[in-house]
Order: structure tokens, then C-alpha cells, then sequence
């Protein structure tokens, strides 16, 4: 006790007055993120962190680090949490370090185009800034209103605008990071421009998911603001046709900015929360950005394939909304109160398949689903099932957790596989990458991480409390149960009425 | 590990080159050529976005040891241009990313910081590279500049325009021997811009880049719209020395090409200048000394560059990299992470200073 | 398990952080406990209370320290506009603040006070009831045939009464015949139903309010302040029900006179100007174009936006409760703002609410700024 004490006092020490602090309150609201834990999670990992700490600067960090290297406390690094694989979310409690805080945007080098930022910058911020100077940032998630530089980009940083301009991987320039033992690096030279020079180790450091350090700063290749913005939405009669056009899209010459994807149940679940929302089978969103002129053909090149493939264009004004709303996808959240997204990479050709076998396991497991996504490259489509829960009533709620589980493994059958690890995916790394090369992974943090100081016990392994690591198998165990209770129960109901009725919504 | 006893691998035999147009992606080992792939694509309707430095026809295993590679602009469309490598080490065989996947997530992607490694995290025995449909058009204009700045400046500008193109430069005039003995001397520059896609889309391009260009006094040369070589050998002349690839601040690229030079004819020697895939931070310059090979200006030249902190891109002989501070906490971890794959330090362990 | 006011909207929340990105309060502190998911995660854990908590050593329960947190908030409105989910945050924090009182937590001190002065003598400042008036010097200006009444509000009544005066003048300029309800004018209520004391806004405020308004026999209400407004038109009619009489804030009214012809601006104001949209006016009333018409009418005036302007608009830091009670942190947050116009060049900012204009001006000098905040009719009656 005493000791613990003690090391408060040099963590506090730290940091300025003020930022620093053990309040139960403070620990109790940076125990999470995103996904909706029952409290029986905490038997598994110690989410509650012993002390949160906002640095400033890059030095504080590196001294906070330090300091965790003596008193031999766990680091968690915060962006803004908005993640819902426990990135951000402390497993051995230790120090939570909230780099929300570091939210400067340390300057534009107008000339090279290229903007420094310290990792808190909320991706929406920055790019409200770098409009005011004729600049944007073509490349964010699309929770750009709250999510951070440092978080997307520690989760691999692919999202809208990842089509045309590429992950996080191909426009960050260098990185500031503090290691686990305390020492400050660049991970590459100054100078750096697309090409990565020798030894280049940013990209090791993108999608690392916090366990090799902590970003202190980030430089990012930013773009003159285009001449011309144009969103484009078309409306199909089916997934089946949208799926087709997406395949389509992927193998055309030209590429649009950004392309999308929404079903029809996303649109039946804002009428049923009482909302105006178009009657559709499926929309494609597709933006283009560029000079004017390039625009114009490249609006027209499409319009002809997407015409071709049964789509039917709607209104600008209709395009604009939805492309406003690419950042609030779960506005329907409060149809359930609770709402869970599942995420994976698939191949375009598979898309329509993996949503077919979705929607039987949706209607096996009683619950209602819609799906959207956008295209990321030629190959991959992003999919983002959404599905809507009671997190009321916690064994429905833990039990239809599961279905992210077996979302996976339906896109695993099809030579899809999940998106990130963290804390509580951590075991698809085995679905990932080969056994050899997680053995790698696994020597390379131990190398660069021997205690396990940051982000320990996630990523490349799944620890619990007491030092317990969890394999596949036991994982997967776990996972089935909860899908068979869940199957035990009856359909998912909403206790909202729903006009004009509404699949597996029925009047209490 | 002592250099007599150095043992090379020649990877010339694993040639392989397989394009599937259906995943988008060319499958090819080490020991393949640049313009084997760049045909394989063309004869399924695909291209690939890599592009050779000063034209030279590399296998992908010299890609891996020297990172000689080049990209088109970022506006073209860019599909990534590697996506993974999978490698045999002395300890372990490991793949650098994910098969099919763009890398994201998932676990550390390995893939770049192999490719700048110099081949001492492994050998590499497949490389997958994503292709894409070949554009409608593909041409290829090139504007003449009185200075480097002039074709520099309009570059910039070609560059920031937003529309897709690939830009090279070159100084004009090979600063051949005349007869009389004297080197022909030129300031010039060429600034070669390639162009593709869509015909709209390529005329709406050269409408403006002819504008930008003549923002700069610069001159319509020739457009040509066969494909261009991108392997072109002719465009260094044969009696000459490739100095080495320099990855240098594109805004202050023309002082440095005006140092060089003046370097050379201190010694009555002529270089001419090659600039890859102009880019508003980094610009990549080769510079090629004509006639017969003369360490001592290289040395020179060598060492300005040094004081410019303007650093080597994959020549052996330069060991300013090694003592570059800034270089030096990234090679300890490099080191740690070697040492989990080639221990006993058997692969171009020179490359970390290990000697 | 505590039964936690709209529990639904409760656990709507996604924890998605729209709302923190956009909290001037947590701008401030930076604290997660201060940003409106952290207040809302606190109270998830506690309405869902149980065993397991003990189990792991955590012990949410409704605190001193979190009742302080609901009341680090300036009502500003900012995360009700960017919820992903919709979730009506300004009218939840208002319900939570009453709730937590209903509790037996006691209200701030500053409130506190608020509270008792408005209980006595029907303002917040403690002046008499009787001075209600006193701001208008030449009462032959009201007309005993009113078209309009003009409803000043407590902060124009007894301390910026020169603002009362300009509007008079106006009015008189473009020949409305207006009157006001003297001292039947009780405070609207704004700043009790902002800090969680509803109960005496419900029972005696609105009611007294709407009864002397609607004795006058008058069909149409202006009121200069954006808190007065915004209660009236927004809160007014969940208490007492639709009102008889149409309401128009200023700037609407001026709008309206501008468009009739009935008022003419005929001076030049030769200066570089923009407008702070006051969050009861802008975000709450959704009186955006108004103010800005109005403006954008005077001859020769340079009009420019700040970046963050209509819904975005950034907070001048006084409302809810939080400058009484936080002034140091409430003038800081003004300093942002002003500095927001320095960004754009203006050399005035012009705003329609008297607590913006104070909390601006105090803001501007604690940091130096020669930006000065002045309020519309400040401008309009030097230009008619």
C-alpha cells in the first residue's frame, strides 16, 4: 500500500499540477471502450487502472515510462477509446496514460505537404484545420468526430478514403515514439517521403495496437483541398446487385475516392425509430474528389457501370446526407439501446456469400442485423455488421457477443479474417498469419517489450489476470457456449412499436 | 562472420512470374525480372506501380537488397505496391505481411521494414505485388527548362494538381565529349511527365500541366503515346558511372545538383543528373558520372552529400549511414530483431555494422 | 438497481467520444469525468449496481464528486447536436441535475443563492422588484395599444440596462408601438432550469409569466436575451402549454421590421464584424440566419465567420450555471472564442445575449485583446 503510494507520488511528480490522478470516479471512466463488457469481464482482466495520468509532452511520457520501468507498473496508452477490442483498455490495471490530452497540431510544412501532430488530435479537428489553410486529410476512420491520429493509426488506419490514398501505412512519414524502456526514437529519417529509406520501421509501428511503445507524434502526408467534392449515391434492388456493382467497381480502370455500401435494414431501422429514411433494396456511395474536370469523367465513367449493373442514382441531395452520415452509422443504436459492430476483411468476389451465410446465422440466432462496409483495395471489402442488443439484460447481451465470433469465422471460411486483436481478439492472430511468423511477432515484442510494460498480455498473446494465457482453443470454447445460451432465448424484441412493421420486431 | 569466407547466394534460377488477374495480384521470386513481370502483366490487361530508377531492368531479389524502387504518384490510384514477401531466414521462415490482405491490424507488418533491411532480416523467395487493369491511355510528354528550378517548381505544382502522373527528370545534353576535348556543358533540365487513364481524363491533364509548365518558361518537347519503356538502358549513356541513389529535399535539389556538377568540372569531368518520381518533400536523384569510373571525385561528391546530411540509398560502400546518430537507435532494434531470426548472423551482417 | 431517469437514452450511449471532441468544459479540464460520455458511463455503472462490483473492488454510487461533475457544463448543447445516437443530452443533463438534488445533494453555492434571490425578489441580482422599469428613462415612448411586448429579462433590467435603452430606441425608430410588463416581469427561470431547480420555474415562474403576458392582450413577445428566448419558446410550453401569443426573439423581429420596410438603416458602420451565435439563441432555439441578416443589412459593414459557426459554434463558456459558479474557468474558455475571431481578422464581435457579451469581454482582457463584444442593437442604434 504504501509502496503504491509512493510511486503515485513520482508518477504525479511527472507531469504538471493537475494531471494526475487515483480518483475511484477518474479510474472508473477509463476502465473501457467501446465494447459493451459485462462486469464479469473484470474476473478476467483488471480493467480498472490505479492511476490515470494526461502528459503533455513527448518527455513527460518518456519519464512516465521510465518511471513504470522502476516501480514495475503496467502502461496503458488512451487515444479516445474508440475501439471495441480493449486496445485502450487496461488488463493489469497500472498507469493509465489519457494522450487525448496531447492534442496540438504542432504545424503544416505547406511546401511538402506534410503535418505534425501530436497523437490526441481528433482525426475531424485536424481536418477543420487543414481546410481553414487549403489542405485536407483525405484518410481517417469513419469515426473521425471523436477518434484520434494516435489510436487509428496504432489500430492500422484504414477507412474512408483508404481506396484511392491507402492505409495509415502509406502517409505516415515518421514517428515519435517512446519505447517501453523509456528511450525516445524517430522511426524513420526526417526527410522521408513515400519511399521509406533505411530501416524503416514506421510501418512495424502502424497497427502495432500500442504494445511496442507509445506515439508521441506523428507526421502525416496531407493533400491541397480538391477543386471538386462530389458524393454519389445509387440505389439497388438487392444486396445481391450491390455486391455485383462492388465487384464491378473494384476491377474498373478508375477508382472513386470512397465507396460504401448500406442495406436496406439500416434504412428499416431509422423508420422504425420514427426517422425519414429511404425505401432501397441497398445503396452504393461513391465520392469522387479531384480537379474539376477529372471529376466530371470519372462521374460519368461510373454512372454508366453502376446504371449497367441495376443501380439507379438518387438525388444530390440524398448523396450529400448520406456521406454526412458516413460517421453515424449506429444512429439506430437506440432502437435495441444497444447495438454491437463486427468487423472484416473479405474478398470483393466472396462479399455476397459471406452476407448470404450472415443472414442465416442472424435469423438462426434470433437477433436483427444490417451490414455495411466500404471497399479498401481491389481485393478487400471492409465489412461492418452492426446488430442490434439489449445491453439491459446482460446474458442476451454477452451471448449475442458470440456472433461477432462466428461472424469471423464465416468470413474465415471464405478467405476473409478479422481486423485487429487487442485484448479480446487477441487469439485471431492465429487466423491472421502463419504459426512461424506469430512466433516472430511474438520474439519481436519480447524483444522490444521484455516486461510486458506497455500493452502487455494483448496483441501477440491473450493474457488474463494472474498471468493466465488463454489459447485458441479454450477461446473458442467460450465463444460457443455463449452462442448456443443465446440461441435459447426468443427472438430479440424492441419495446418501441414499430410502424409498418419490421422483421423480428413485435408489439409488447 | 569474416568476409572471405562470405558465401553468395545467387537467386537468378527462382525466376517465377505468375499474374492472377482474377485476385489482382503477380506472384514472382527473386530471381525474376522487372520487364518479365511488367509483360506477364500486359498480356492479361494489367499493370503493376513500380517503376524502375534510370531505367534499369532489376530482379526483385535486387529490389529487396538495394530498395531500388520507385513509385508512381500517389494520385494514380495507387494499389500498394507490394503486399507481401515471404522470407526464409536462418532460423525461421516468416512472411513480412498478410497473403492476400492489405496490411492492417493484425499483428506488426513486417513488410517495409524488410525491404529496407539489405536483405539482412532474410531471403526473400516470393514476392506479391497487386496489379491493376491497364489504363485506356498511357502518354507521355516531356517539357524542356532552362534550370532545375524552373522544372522543379512546375513539377510541384504537376504534382499538387490532383491528377494522376508520374514525374521524372533528367538534365538535358549528356554532357558529351566534344570534339575539341571540352565538355559540352548545359544547365537544362527535362521534366518527363507520364500520363494515364481515361482519354478525358488524360486531355483535361495535359491542358493543365501545359499551362504549369509554361508558368515556367517550359517547352512541349514530344509526346508519344506508345507505352513508354520503362526500361529504357539507352537513356544513361554506356560509358558512365551510376554514382548512387540519393533520396534528397526536393527544395533544395537544385543547389546540390549545382555543387555536384561543379565538383566535376573542377576535374573536367561531366555528370548527368537523373530525378525520380518528383514529390513536393523527397525527390530521388541519381546522379551518373560520364566516362571512365574515378573514385576520387566520387569520393568528393561522397562526402558533400554527407555534410548535406542527404543519405545513401542502398550502396554498400557508405558507411555514413552507420554513423548516422539518427540511424542508430532504429539499427539496435533492427539488431534485436535479427537476432531472433539469423542468430548466428550469417546474412550481410556488414550491412548492420556488425563487424 | 437506482432507477436512473430516461434510462434509455442512458444506454444508448455508444461511448463513441462525438461529444467529447466538442465539450468546452472538458476543453478545459480534459478530464474524463467531464465530458458528457464519462457522466454518462459513471451513471451506467451505477444504475447497474450489483455484487459484482464488490467483487472487483468498485464502487460506483452517486458522489459529491460526480454530482460536481454534472455541474461542470455550460448547457452549451454541443453533444446533444454531434450524438451519434441522437441521445437528447441538453434535456438529459437538466433531468440529472434534478434528479441528483431530488437525491439530497445540495445545489451549489452560487446556485444556491440564485435560487433564494429568484425566490424573493424575482431576479438572480437581488435588486428590488419595483426598480424592474427603472432601465427605461422615458416611459412616453410606451404605447397603451401595444403590438409588441417587449420582454427585457433580469440581466437587461438591472445591469446592462443601456442595452434596453437601444432597443427602445429602435423600436421607436421604426415606429412599433410596444410596451413591457414592468414589474409583473418576473426572471424567465433560465438559470433554475439549467442548474436542476425546476420545482419554482414550474409553480410560480411560467405561470405568473404567461398570466401577465396574456392579460395584456397582446399577440406577439420579443425578448432581446437568447436565455429568455430559448426558455420561453423551448421550456414555456412542456409547463404551462401552447402559448396564445407568437414569440420572436429580436433579432427575428428586426429581421421582420428590415423586410417590411418598417425600419431603415441609413448610417454606415465601416468596421470588420462577426457573430457569435449565443447557444440558447443558436443551438437550442435554432436561430441561426436571423441575427446574420440583420447584421449583413448595415450599410457598409465587412461581415466574416468564424470557423466554427451556427450549430458548431463554440460555447462563450457563461451559461448553465457554470460562470457563477467557475468564473476563472468560464472567462478562459471565452479567451478561446475571442481568439477564434482574431483568426478571422474581425475587430468586433457581435453577439445577442448579454451573458456571451460579458463572458467575451472578460475573456478578451484577461488575454489582451483589443477585440471588443457588443451586442446587436449596441450596433443597430448607431446606424438607424
Amino acid at each position: 500500500m504504501i509502496e503504491s503510494e509512493i510511486a503515485k507520488r513520482s508518477f504525479s511528480a511527472a507531469v504538471r499540477p493537475g494531471r494526475f490522478s487515483d480518483s475511484p470516479l477518474e479510474r472508473l471512466v477509463t476502465s473501457h471502450d467501446l465494447a459493451p463488457m459485462p462486469k464479469v469481464a473484470g474476473l478476467a482482466f483488471k480493467m480498472m487502472p490505479d492511476a490515470v495520468i494526461r502528459p503533455k509532452e513527448p518527455e513527460e511520457v518518456a519519464e512516465i515510462v521510465r518511471i513504470a520501468n522502476s516501480w514495475d507498473w503496467p502502461v496503458t496508452p488512451r487515444g479516445a477509446a474508440s475501439w471495441g477490442f480493449g486496445g485502450a483498455v487496461p488488463n493489469k490495471g497500472g498507469v493509465l496514460l489519457d494522450m487525448a490530452s496531447m492534442d496540438r497540431i504542432i504545424g503544416l510544412d505547406v511546401e511538402r505537404g506534410i503535418v505534425r501532430v501530436q497523437p490526441g488530435v481528433v482525426w475531424l479537428r485536424l481536418d477543420e484545420w487543414l481546410n481553414r489553410r487549403g489542405y485536407f486529410v483525405p484518410y481517417y476512420p469513419s469515426s473521425a468526430p471523436g477518434a484520434t491520429v494516435g489510436g487509428w493509426i496504432s489500430t492500422g488506419g484504414v477507412g474512408v478514403g483508404s481506396y484511392r490514398y491507402g492505409a495509415a501505412r502509406d502517409n505516415v512519414r515518421n514517428l515519435q515514439i517512446v519505447l517501453p524502456s523509456g528511450q525516445m526514437i524517430n522511426t524513420a529519417h526526417l526527410l522521408d517521403s513515400r519511399h521509406p529509406s533505411q530501416f524503416d520501421l514506421t510501418s512495424l509501428f502502424i497497427g502495432a495496437e500500442g504494445s511496442l511503445g507509445v506515439v508521441t507524434t506523428i507526421d502525416l502526408q496531407v493533400y491541397p483541398k480538391p477543386e471538386a467534392f462530389v458524393p454519389t449515391t445509387y440505389s439497388f434492388p438487392d444486396m445481391d446487385h450491390v455486391f455485383n456493382a462492388l465487384v464491378q467497381i473494384s476491377q474498373a480502370k478508375l477508382k472513386p475516392y470512397h465507396v460504401a455500401f448500406v442495406d436496406g435494414n439500416y434504412f428499416r431501422f431509422l423508420r422504425a425509430m420514427g426517422r425519414e429514411a429511404i425505401e432501397t433494396g441497398g445503396i452504393v456511395n461513391l465520392v469522387f474528389e479531384g480537379p474539376k474536370a477529372k471529376v466530371d469523367e470519372e462521374i460519368r465513367y461510373f454512372d454508366a457501370l453502376m446504371t449497367a449493373m441495376g443501380g439507379a442514382r438518387l438525388s444530390d441531395e440524398i448523396a450529400q446526407h448520406e456521406w454526412k452520415e458516413r460517421s453515424y452509422e449506429l444512429r439506430s443504436k437506440k432502437l435495441g439501446t444497444g447495438a454491437v459492430i463486427g468487423e472484416a476483411l473479405v474478398p470483393v468476389e466472396k462479399a455476397i456469400l459471406v452476407t448470404r451465410e450472415t443472414m442465416e446465422l442472424v435469423r438462426k440466432m434470433k437477433m436483427n442485423v444490417s451490414v455495411m462496409g466500404y471497399l479498401i483495395d481491389r481485393s478487400t471489402v471492409a465489412f461492418l455488421p452492426f446488430y442490434l442488443t439489449d445491453e439491459r439484460r446482460w446474458i442476451k447481451a454477452i451471448s449475442s457477443l458470440s456472433f461477432v465470433k462466428k461472424f469471423l469465422d464465416i468470413s474465415s471460411k471464405h478467405g476473409g479474417r478479422g481486423v485487429g486483436l487487442g485484448l479480446f481478439m487477441a487469439n485471431n492472430i492465429y487466423k491472421m498469419r502463419d504459426r512461424n511468423t506469430i512466433e516472430l511477432l511474438k520474439k519481436i515484442k519480447e524483444t522490444i517489450d521484455p516486461e510486458g510494460r506497455i500493452n502487455g498480455g494483448k496483441t501477440t498473446m491473450l493474457q488474463l489476470r494472474f498471468g493466465i494465457r488463454v489459447g485458441p482453443r479454450l477461446f473458442r470454447f467460450g465463444m460457443n457456449a455463449l452462442a448456443f445460451l443465446k440461441r435459447l432465448y426468443p427472438r430479440d424484441r424492441y419495446d418501441r412499436p414499430v410502424p409498418g412493421g419490421f422483421p423480428g420486431g413485435e408489439h409488447e | 562472420m569474416s568476409v572471405e569466407s562470405a558465401l553468395q547466394l545467387d537467386l537468378s534460377g527462382m525466376n517465377s512470374v505468375f499474374v492472377d488477374a482474377a485476385r489482382r495480384l503477380a506472384i514472382v521470386g527473386p530471381g525474376a525480372r522487372y520487364s518479365a513481370l511488367i509483360s506477364a502483366a500486359q498480356t492479361q490487361g494489367m499493370v503493376i506501380d513500380i517503376e524502375p530508377l534510370a531505367c534499369i531492368d532489376f530482379t526483385f531479389g535486387d529490389w529487396a537488397h538495394e530498395s531500388l524502387r520507385l513509385l508512381s504518384s500517389i494520385n494514380s490510384g495507387l494499389d500498394g505496391v507490394l503486399r507481401n514477401v515471404k522470407v526464409i531466414a536462418p532460423d525461421m521462415p516468416y512472411q513480412t505481411g498478410y497473403d492476400d490482405f492489405p496490411a492492417n491490424g493484425g499483428g506488426y507488418d513486417l513488410t517495409k521494414m524488410f525491404m529496407t533491411s539489405f536483405l539482412t532480416l532474410g531471403v526473400p523467395y516470393e514476392f506479391a505485388i497487386p496489379v491493376r487493369p491497364s489504363p485506356d491511355v498511357m502518354s507521355r510528354k516531356t517539357y524542356s527548362f532552362s534550370k532545375l528550378e524552373k522544372a522543379i517548381r512546375a513539377g510541384i505544382a504537376m504534382h499538387k494538381s490532383g491528377f494522376a502522373s508520374v514525374l521524372r527528370a533528367r538534365s538535358d545534353g549528356l554532357g558529351s565529349m566534344l570534339s575539341s576535348g571540352d565538355i559540352e556543358k548545359s544547365d537544362g533540365f527535362e521534366l518527363l511527365v507520364r500520363f494515364e487513364g481515361i482519354p478525358a481524363i488524360v486531355d483535361a491533364a495535359e491542358k493543365v500541366f501545359d499551362e504549369l509548365a509554361k508558368k515556367e518558361d517550359g517547352k512541349e518537347l514530344e509526346k508519344s503515346s506508345e507505352p513508354q519503356r520503362l526500361v529504357d538502358p539507352s537513356s544513361i549513356s554506356p560509358n558512365a558511372w551510376l554514382i548512387g541513389v540519393f533520396p534528397c529535399d526536393t527544395l533544395s535539389l537544385a543547389s546540390v545538383v549545382k555543387e555536384i556538377s561543379d565538383k566535376a568540372s573542377k576535374v573536367g569531368r561531366a555528370v548527368q543528373f537523373h530525378v525520380s518520381d518528383i514529390d513536393p518533400n523527397v525527390s530521388i536523384l541519381v546522379p551518373v558520372l560520364q566516362g571512365p569510373p574515378a573514385p576520387e571525385i566520387v569520393r568528393s561528391i561522397g562526402s558533400y552529400l554527407v555534410d548535406q546530411r542527404i543519405t545513401l540509398w542502398g550502396n554498400v560502400a557508405w558507411n555514413s549511414l552507420l554513423g548516422d546518430s539518427r540511424s542508430r537507435p532504429r539499427l539496435e532494434l533492427l539488431r534485436r530483431v535479427k537476432s531472433h531470426v539469423d542468430s548466428r548472423m550469417i546474412l550481410n551482417a556488414h550491412m548492420m555494422g556488425a563487424i | 438497481m437506482i432507477k436512473i431517469p430516461e434510462e434509455r437514452e442512458l444506454y444508448a450511449c455508444l461511448q463513441c467520444g462525438y461529444c467529447k471532441a466538442v465539450c468546452p468544459v472538458y476543453g478545459e479540464t480534459g478530464w474524463e469525468s467531464d465530458n458528457p460520455r464519462g457522466k454518462l458511463y459513471a451513471l451506467k455503472q451505477l444504475a447497474n449496481r450489483g455484487p459484482m462490483d464488490v467483487i472487483l473492488r468498485r464502487n460506483p454510487k452517486p458522489s459529491e464528486e460526480y454530482k460536481q461533475r454534472l455541474y461542470h457544463c455550460t448547457s452549451c448543447g454541443a453533444c446533444d447536436e454531434v450524438c451519434h445516437v441522437n441521445i437528447k443530452l441538453a434535456h438529459l443533463w437538466e433531468e440529472l441535475k434534478e434528479w441528483m438534488l431530488k437525491q439530497g445533494y445540495e445545489p451549489l453555492e452560487a446556485h444556491k443563492k440564485i435560487y433564494e434571490r429568484v425566490k424573493r425578489v424575482r431576479n438572480p441580482y437581488d435588486e428590488p422588484i419595483e426598480k424592474r422599469d427603472a432601465w427605461l428613462t422615458d416611459k412616453s415612448v410606451l404605447s397603451p395599444n401595444p403590438e409588441v411586448l417587449f420582454f427585457a429579462g433580469c440581466t437587461a433590467s438591472y445591469r446592462v440596462g443601456f442595452l434596453g435603452q437601444a432597443v427602445a430606441k429602435i423600436l421607436k425608430a421604426a415606429d412599433v408601438k410596444f410596451n413591457i410588463l414592468g414589474s409583473d416581469e418576473w426572471c424567465c427561470g433560465s438559470p433554475l432550469l439549467r442548474t436542476g431547480q425546476a420545482d419554482i420555474v414550474r409553480s410560480e415562474l411560467a405561470p405568473h409569466n404567461t398570466r401577465a403576458i396574456e392579460t395584456r392582450g397582446v399577440n406577439a413577445l420579443v425578448t432581446a436575451c437568447a436565455g429568455c428566448y430559448n426558455t420561453i419558446k423551448n421550456d414555456y410550453p412542456k409547463i404551462i402549454g401552447k402559448p396564445t401569443y407568437k414569440l420572436y426573439h429580436l433579432t427575428e423581429y428586426l429581421e421582420k421590421l428590415l423586410k417590411e420596410k418598417r425600419l431603415v438603416l441609413s448610417k454606415e458602420f465601416k468596421k470588420k464584424v462577426t457573430y457569435h451565435d449565443p447557444c440558447h439563441l443558436g443551438r437550442h432555439a435554432r436561430v441561426f440566419e436571423a441575427p446574420r441578416n440583420v447584421i449583413k443589412a448595415i450599410p457598409g459593414i465587412d461581415f466574416v465567420e468564424m470557423a466554427y459557426n451556427r450549430e458548431m459554434a463554440h460555447c462563450c463558456g457563461a451559461g448553465g450555471g457554470y460562470k457563477s459558479a467557475f468564473n476563472y474557468s468560464a472567462e478562459s474558455i471565452a479567451a478561446k472564442r475571442v481568439r477564434e475571431a482574431e483568426e478571422v481578422g474581425a475587430e468586433l464581435i457581435i453577439t445577442s445575449c448579454p451573458f456571451c457579451q460579458v463572458n467575451l469581454n472578460a475573456g478578451a482582457k484577461n488575454i489582451g485583446s483589443k477585440v471588443k463584444t457588443v451586442d446587436i442593437v449596441q450596433v443597430l442604434e448607431q446606424v438607424i
